[in-house]
């Protein structure tokens, strides 16, 4: 399972179980289940959250679609705060990230 | 707001779609109507008029529309002009019904010459969009080089055959414009639609199938024997050299294909989605259905000398039919609804984060109707092939209504995608 890094495990665990409910709209699979996720900043005295992550195909087209539900989903999470949902390509995604949740969907 | 992945928007592109669709359309109903003329020779009006509707109106049209979509997944960047997509459209899809149509009457004339004209113009605004999104990107990828080549050899292409319009007036080639169908064909067919196609699919193939295949040295190669091959067979071609030398850029480019054939393989083989749609399935096969028009093309080159005219022309016509109704058009057909759903989804869903969370690209396509569309359209393809060789008069009509009644069906799903709205 591909480790999301942050600096507020409390407030992160949150964040990925809202985050499953996120799905590649190609795949059908949640992008923590993808291995999407790299890391979660919460600064909970600003209200922000950053978020830093990645695609399976670098410019996928879909990766606004993703991104913006990601950050929807961040907010809903956390009322008040804003999400800053950036793309990160310099860690190539491959597909030993993929949870053994997210490859029985895949294996379907 | 997250940053914003580059993207050409569907306006620009969608246009591309709905005319290649309805070109595949005419293109049928035209087949259908020419029935009685396919047993005489291919160089005809309506077997010429039939040729360039699916090779512009219908191949080109398509593969321009994907391809500016494409450009800025591939470059990472956003198309350079989106007025110039525009204009190459307007252009293209106002020269190609002049061209078909003077091609219909057997009019070599100045109205072809136009279309044709404006057709030429439509590929240098495309050429332009290529090379300056090129240059905003240092980094490039192989397959934006693909496209670039392709271009180069669509261009060269059209540029031959206006010259070969205007030399059945104006005699100002060494030979007739006869003499020079096979090269105007063969570098338009092998350099902008095979080339093409290998450089945009060894992208799209992997990125649908999630495959991590990274094999750049196998495509570097497939780019370099395919270009040597083309300047070779055009060397041979207008140096007059024996025609037995066609053997060696045909043998390379054969090479190519089965590079790019071992490059799917491994693509699939590497996959991580383990089940494929059928649209996906139909552009794998059409990978393999290459093979058919390249063996006749084979027959063809090792039996130019011994075998009849009309053994001859039938090879010839069905070589041409299989290249385009069968390698090209099965190609295209499933790419299409692998592509479009998404660009028309990215229209209206991609920014609606939570209202529409639960619908995805793949469910505005219609499957049931689509796999029934596609096996009408191989039940009309394999009772073509066969009547055309058997010379089967009956069974050609019939072959043909098949094949328009999957054309049918197919535009109407393509417009239906076009027009798609979402629900409120």
């Amino acid at each position: 399972m591909h480790a999301i890094t942050t600096n507020r495990p409390d407030y992160c665990a949150k964040a990925v179980e809202k985050l499953y409910s996120v799905l590649d709209p190609e795949m059908g699979v949640s992008v923590v289940d993808l291995g999407l996720i790299e890391q979660i900043d919460i600064d909970v005295a600003a209200e922000k959250i950053y978020c830093r992550m990645t695609l399976t195909t670098a410019f996928c087209p879909l990766g606004d679609a993703i991104t913006n539900r990601v950050q929807q989903a961040l907010e809903d999470t956390f009322p008040g705060f804003t999400a800053d949902v950036t793309l990160d390509f310099d860690s190539h995604w491959t597909p030993d990230r993929i949870s053994e949740a997210g490859k029985t969907i895949l294996d379907r | 707001m997250p940053q914003s992945q580059p993207h050409t928007p569907p306006a620009f592109v969608l246009p591309f779609y709905g005319y290649a669709a309805l070109s595949l359309l005419v293109a049928l109903g035209l087949l259908w109507w020419s029935v009685p003329n396919l047993d005489g020779h291919y160089f005809q009006p309506k077997i010429l008029g039939i040729v360039h509707l699916m090779a512009l109106g219908w191949g080109s049209m398509m593969i321009l529309g994907a391809s500016h979509q494409l450009l800025p997944v591939l470059l990472g960047k956003t198309l350079y002009s989106n007025k110039l997509a525009m204009s190459s459209f307007v252009l293209a899809a106002i020269g190609i019904p002049m061209l078909v149509m003077r091609f219909m009457q057997f009019q070599f004339d100045g109205l072809a010459l136009t279309g044709a004209g404006f057709i030429i113009l439509a590929i240098v605004a495309f050429f332009i969009n290529v090379i300056k999104n090129m240059q905003q990107q240092p980094r490039r990828a192989v397959h934006v080089w693909f496209i670039l080549a392709a271009t180069i050899w669509l261009l060269l292409t059209m540029l031959l055959g206006w010259l070969l319009l205007y030399n059945f007036s104006h005699p100002i080639l060494p030979n007739s414009s006869l003499h020079y169908l096979s090269l105007h064909a063969h570098i338009g067919l092998s350099g902008w639609f095979l080339l093409l196609i290998m450089g945009v699919g060894s992208r799209l193939i992997p990125m649908f199938l999630i495959s991590q295949i990274n094999d750049n040295k196998t495509l570097w190669y497939i780019f370099i024997l395919m270009n040597a091959s083309l300047l070779a067979f055009t060397c041979i071609f207008l140096c007059g050299v024996s025609r037995i030398f066609i053997a060696i850029p045909f043998t390379g480019i054969l090479t190519s294909m089965i590079l790019f054939a071992r490059y799917v393989r491994h693509a699939y083989q590497q996959r991580v989605r383990y089940s494929i749609d059928a649209p996906m399935k139909l552009s794998l096969v059409s990978v393999l259905l290459i093979l058919l028009p390249s063996l006749l093309l084979a027959a063809v080159l090792l039996l130019q000398t011994t075998a009849s005219t009309d053994v001859m022309t039938t090879l010839v016509k069905l070589y041409g039919f299989l290249l385009f109704f069968g390698w090209l058009s099965t190609l295209i057909i499933g790419m299409t609804f692998k592509t479009l759903p998404f660009i028309v989804w990215s229209q209206h869903y991609s920014k609606a984060a939570t209202t529409h969370q639960q619908i995805n690209p793949a469910d505005l396509v219609q499957h049931r109707t689509v796999k029934n569309m596609m096996l009408l359209y191989a039940t009309g393809l394999v009772l073509f092939a066969i009547s055309l060789a058997a010379q089967t008069m009956w069974l050609l009509h019939m072959a043909a209504a098949i094949l328009l009644l999957a054309g049918v069906v197919y535009t109407w799903l393509v417009f239906q995608l076009i027009a798609h709205q979402p629900a409120k």
